[in-house]
C-alpha cells in the first residue's frame, strides 16, 4: 500500500514492526521479501515514483578528492532508487573476490562465494537475469559464434557480463504492484528520514525522525530498522544521527564512511590491429538468444597473484569509422530500440515513430525515384566503383541510415576495426582514506550534506599499469596487433578522463570484528541491537562482479535473516 | 461500333462468355515486374546519365574531418530534372508497350497480356496511362520531394510500401488477382493461351469460372 507521507498528520507517531528506510533495489527487495509473513513493514521513501528536483536536491555535496561526478546526479532519490538509470550489467562477484589476498591490504569478507550461492540463485529470476548459470565464456561457445581472442589462458582470460534490457532494470515499476498490494507493507513517499534515534546506551534504535519538504513532520517506531539508502547515504545518516553518541551511530570505531569504493575506469592504452579484419567483437555488446552480453579481459587469476596485483577488467572499445560510431549509439536507433522491446507511453510513441521513419529515409539522399523501381544516382555508382571496402562499409550509415547501419553490423558480421580502445576498470584496494564525511552545510530538511574524499592507492595505480604491460605483451605474442599505453604509472595524477561507475560501495563495510568494519556477516550495525544495514555500502571490496546482483543477493539473504530473528 | 472501341488498341474484340477466361497468377506477375523494373532502370539511369554528362551532377559529395567516407549531398534542381527524365523513361516503356502490344516486354516473356477488364482483348490509351500512374505515381511524387522537403521522409515511406499494397490487394482477390492499379484503370491481366491474340479468339473474359 502507497502511503502519501504529505498526508500523514502533523507530529503523529507511526508504528510497525520493521522500517526500511530507501525505497531501491536492496530495500525493495527485502520488503517484497517479507510481505504476506505477518510482519508490518514500513518502507520509507524520499522521494516519488517521479523524479522530483528538490527532492533529488538534497542528494548535493562537495567532491574532495578525486574528480567525480556531481553527487545529485550519480545516484536517484525517488521510489526504484538508482536503478532508475541503471546500465543492467549483471555478474557474480567470483570466489577469490570473498577472499583476503595478501598482498591487497583490507581485502577479504566474512563471507564466501558458497554462501550467497542460494542468493544468487533467487536474485537471477527476481531481477530477470537471462542465463543465470552461463557466466563463463565456454558455456557461450558455439552460441554467439564470435571467437575469443586467442591468448593463453593461463596469463590473459575472456570474461563477460549478461546486461539486462532496459524495461527490467527498474525495481520502482518492476515491483509497484507488488508491494502496492500488499496489506502488511505501507510505503511511505516523500518521507525524510531526518534521524535515527537510539536508547540513551546508543546500542538501540528507538525510532526516526521523518519530515516531508512540504514541512510536515512525524516519528516512526518499529522493533527492528534497516538502512538502505545507498553507499553515501547510508553514512550520512549513520553519521547525522549524533544525538547520543558524537561519532555517530555504529561509529565505536571511526568506520563509517570510510573505505568508500568505486569501480575506476579510464582509458589506457590503444591496440592497433596487425589485420583489419580481426575478429573482436565479441568484446562488444551483442544479443545471443535473447540475451546481451559483453566480453572483456583480464589477467588469470594465478598471473594476479604471482604478480601481486589487484583486478583489473580490460573492456574493448572497437573504433569503427565514425559513422558507425555515431550510429550505434543515434537517437534513431535507440527510438527504434524502444519501439521493437519497450512499452511506452503514448507520449513518446509519436516522437519514436517519426525518428525511426526519418532514419529509414535517409536512403533518399542516395536514390532516384524511377518509376517504377527506385535508382541509385548515377555518381553513387562511380563513387562507390572507385571507393575502397573501408570506404564503401563506412558510407553505409550515411547512405542507408543509422537504424539500417546498425542492424548491416548485427547481421552481416565484423566491421574493418581501425583501432581498439582499451579501458581499464580497477577493483581497487579498499582505503580508509577514501571516505565520506559531513560537512557543516545544512540541506532544507537541516541533515548535514556530504563531502566526498575519493582516493585510490599506488597498487591501483601499478596494477592498471602492470595489467596493461602484461596484455600488450600477450598481444605481441599472439601477433594481433600492437599495444600502445597512453598510461604511465609516473608521477602522482591520474588520467583525466578518470571516472566511477556510479558504483558507491564500502562505505558500511562487512567485517567479523567491530575494529574491521561497520556490520558484521548478518549485515548487522555492531553494537546495535536492532539495526542492518542494506545495499552496497556492505560490500568489503568491490570486487570482479557488478554491485546490483551482489546487493541483491544480500539483501535477500538479509531478508531470511531477519524472518529467522523475527520468529 | 461505340466511342471506346473506336479508340481502342489490341484490334477488334468481342465482348465474351465471362466465365471462359483464368486470370495471370501472382508469382509471373511478380517476375515479369522484376524483369520490368530492372529494364526501365537500366534505361532511366542510362538516360539520367547521359542528361548529367551535359548539365552535372545531382550529387555532390562533400568531405568530411575524419570520416572515412564523404557525405552526399543532393542539388534540389538537379533531382527535379533527374526525377523527370527518369519518368519520361517509364512512362515510354510502360505506356509505349502497352499501347503497342498490350504487355511491357517482361509481360510479354512471361507470356502475360493487360486488357480491358470487360473486353481483355482490348485496352485503351487513357487506360494504360492509367494503369502506368496508379502502378508508379507514389514513386515520382517521392522522386520530386526527395530533396530536402519535410514531405519527403513520409512520401517515400508511402512509395517504398506502395508495391506492397499493390502486391496484398491483388492477392486478396483471389478470382481476377486485379489489385488496385487494375481497379483504377478497369483492366486485368491475363495468362497462357489466352493473352495471346485477340480476344474474340482467346474467349477472354473479366471473371474466372469459379472453383
Amino acid at each position: 500500500m502507497f502511503i502519501d507521507a504529505r498526508q500523514v498528520a502533523e507530529g503523529s507517531r507511526l508504528e510497525a514492526d520493521l522500517c526500511i528506510i530507501g525505497g531501491g533495489a536492496a530495500g525493495i527487495t527485502i520488503a517484497r521479501e517479507l510481505r504476506g509473513r505477518g510482519t508490518r513493514v514500513a518502507l520509507l521513501e524520499s522521494g516519488d515514483r517521479q523524479p522530483d528536483a528538490a527532492t533529488q536536491a538534497l542528494y548535493a555535496g562537495t567532491v574532495t578528492g578525486l574528480p567525480y561526478f556531481p553527487l545529485d546526479t550519480c545516484r536517484l532519490r525517488q521510489f526504484g532508487g538508482t536503478t532508475n538509470h541503471w546500465g543492467g550489467l549483471c555478474r557474480p562477484f567470483d570466489a577469490v573476490d570473498f577472499q583476503s589476498r595478501d598482498w591487497i591490504p583490507g581485502s577479504g569478507w566474512p563471507i564466501d562465494r558458497a554462501a550467497m550461492e542460494p542468493y544468487y540463485a533467487r536474485a537471477a529470476p527476481l531481477m530477470r537475469v537471462p542465463f543465470p548459470q552461463d557466466w563463463t565464456v565456454e558455456r557461450w561457445t558455439g552460441r554467439d559464434h564470435r571467437p575469443r581472442l586467442p591468448f593463453d589462458p593461463a596469463r590473459v582470460e575472456s570474461q563477460l557480463v549478461q546486461i539486462l534490457p532496459q524495461r527490467v532494470r527498474d525495481f520502482g515499476k518492476d515491483f509497484e504492484t507488488d508491494l502496492g498490494q500488499a496489506d502488511d507493507v505501507m510505503v511511505y513517499l516523500w518521507a525524510n528520514v531526518t534521524e535515527i534515534e537510539t536508547d540513551e546506551n546508543g546500542t538501540s534504535v528507538t525510532g526516526l525522525r521523518v519530515a516531508t519538504l512540504s514541512g510536515r513532520t512525524f516519528r516512526l517506531v518499529a522493533h527492528r530498522f534497516v538502512l538502505a539508502t545507498g553507499g553515501l547515504e547510508n553514512p550520512r545518516l549513520l553519521l547525522a544521527s549524533r544525538a547520543r553518541r558524537s561519532a555517530g551511530i555504529g561509529n565505536e570505531h571511526g568506520h563509517v564512511g570510510r573505505h568508500f569504493l568505486e569501480h575506476p575506469r579510464f582509458v589506457a592504452g590503444l591496440l592497433a590491429p596487425a589485420d583489419q579484419e580481426l575478429r573482436a567483437d565479441f568484446y562488444a555488446p551483442h544479443h545471443v538468444g535473447g540475451a546481451e552480453i559483453e566480453g572483456y579481459l583480464e589477467l588469470s587469476r594465478a598471473l594476479q597473484r604471482s604478480e601481486r596485483l589487484a583486478e583489473v577488467e580490460v573492456r574493448l572499445g572497437l573504433d569503427y569509422d565514425p559513422g558507425f560510431d555515431a550510429a550505434l549509439e543515434s537517437g534513431d536507433v535507440q527510438a527504434f530500440r524502444d519501439l521493437a522491446r519497450d512499452s511506452r507511453s503514448l507520449g513518446t510513441l509519436g516522437p519514436d515513430v517519426l525518428e525511426v521513419m526519418g532514419d529509414l529515409m535517409t536512403w533518399r539522399r542516395s536514390v532516384l525515384f524511377g518509376p517504377p523501381i527506385p535508382l541509385p544516382f548515377p555518381e553513387l555508382i562511380g563513387q562507390l566503383i572507385r571507393s575502397t571496402p573501408a570506404e564503401v562499409h563506412a558510407s553505409i550509415p550515411d547512405l542507408l541510415g543509422d537504424i539500417v547501419a546498425t542492424g548491416y553490423l548485427r547481421l552481416g558480421g565484423p566491421l574493418p576495426i581501425s583501432a581498439i580502445t582499451l579501458t581499464t576498470r580497477i577493483d581497487p584496494q579498499p582505503n580508509p582514506d577514501s571516505r565520506v564525511s559531513l560537512t557543516d552545510e545544512l540541506d532544507p530538511l537541516g541533515v548535514p550534506r556530504i563531502a566526498l574524499d575519493w582516493r585510490l592507492s599506488e597498487l591501483d595505480r601499478h596494477s592498471a599499469r602492470r595489467t596493461l604491460e602484461l596484455l600488450a605483451a600477450e598481444v605481441g605474442r599472439v601477433s594481433i596487433g600492437r599495444v600502445r599505453l597512453t598510461f604511465d604509472e609516473a608521477g602522482s595524477a591520474w588520467p583525466p578522463d578518470l571516472a566511477g561507475g556510479w558504483h558507491h560501495m564500502g562505505t558500511t563495510r562487512m567485517a567479523t570484528r567491530p575494529e574491521d568494519g561497520v556490520v558484521d556477516a548478518d549485515c548487522k550495525v555492531h553494537g546495535m541491537a536492532n539495526l542492518w544495514v542494506a545495499g552496497s555500502s556492505v560490500f568489503a571490496t568491490a570486487g570482479s562482479g557488478t554491485p546490483t546482483f551482489l546487493l541483491v543477493a544480500l539483501a535477500l539473504r538479509l531478508a531470511d535473516h531477519l524472518r529467522a530473528v523475527s520468529t | 461500333m461505340d466511342s471506346a472501341r473506336e479508340g481502342g488498341v489490341g484490334g477488334p474484340s468481342a465482348r465474351t462468355d465471362a466465365s471462359m477466361v483464368v486470370s495471370a497468377g501472382l508469382s509471373r506477375r511478380i517476375l515479369a515486374y522484376i524483369v520490368d523494373a530492372l529494364l526501365v532502370g537500366t534505361l532511366a539511369l542510362a538516360a539520367v546519365s547521359l542528361l548529367e554528362l551535359s548539365v552535372g551532377p545531382a550529387v555532390r559529395f562533400v568531405p568530411q574531418p575524419g570520416r572515412v567516407a564523404a557525405i552526399p549531398v543532393l542539388e534540389a534542381d538537379r533531382v527535379l530534372l533527374d526525377t523527370l527524365v527518369a519518368t519520361l523513361v517509364s512512362g515510354l516503356y510502360f505506356v509505349g508497350s502497352w499501347i503497342r502490344w498490350r504487355a511491357t516486354p517482361g509481360q510479354r516473356w512471361l507470356g502475360l497480356r493487360v486488357g480491358d477488364r470487360h473486353d481483355p482483348g482490348r485496352l485503351e490509351a487513357g487506360q494504360a496511362v492509367i494503369r502506368w500512374l496508379a502502378l508508379g505515381a507514389p514513386w515520382g511524387l517521392a522522386a520530386a520531394l526527395s530533396a530536402d522537403s519535410a514531405l519527403g521522409a513520409p512520401v517515400a515511406l508511402a512509395a517504398v510500401l506502395w508495391p506492397v499494397l499493390l502486391l496484398i490487394g491483388t492477392a486478396l482477390d483471389l478470382r481476377g488477382r486485379r489489385g488496385p492499379h487494375d481497379l483504377v484503370a478497369h483492366t486485368i491481366v491475363l495468362a497462357g493461351s489466352q493473352a495471346g491474340g485477340h480476344a474474340g479468339r482467346s474467349r477472354a473474359a473479366a471473371t474466372p469460372p469459379p472453383g
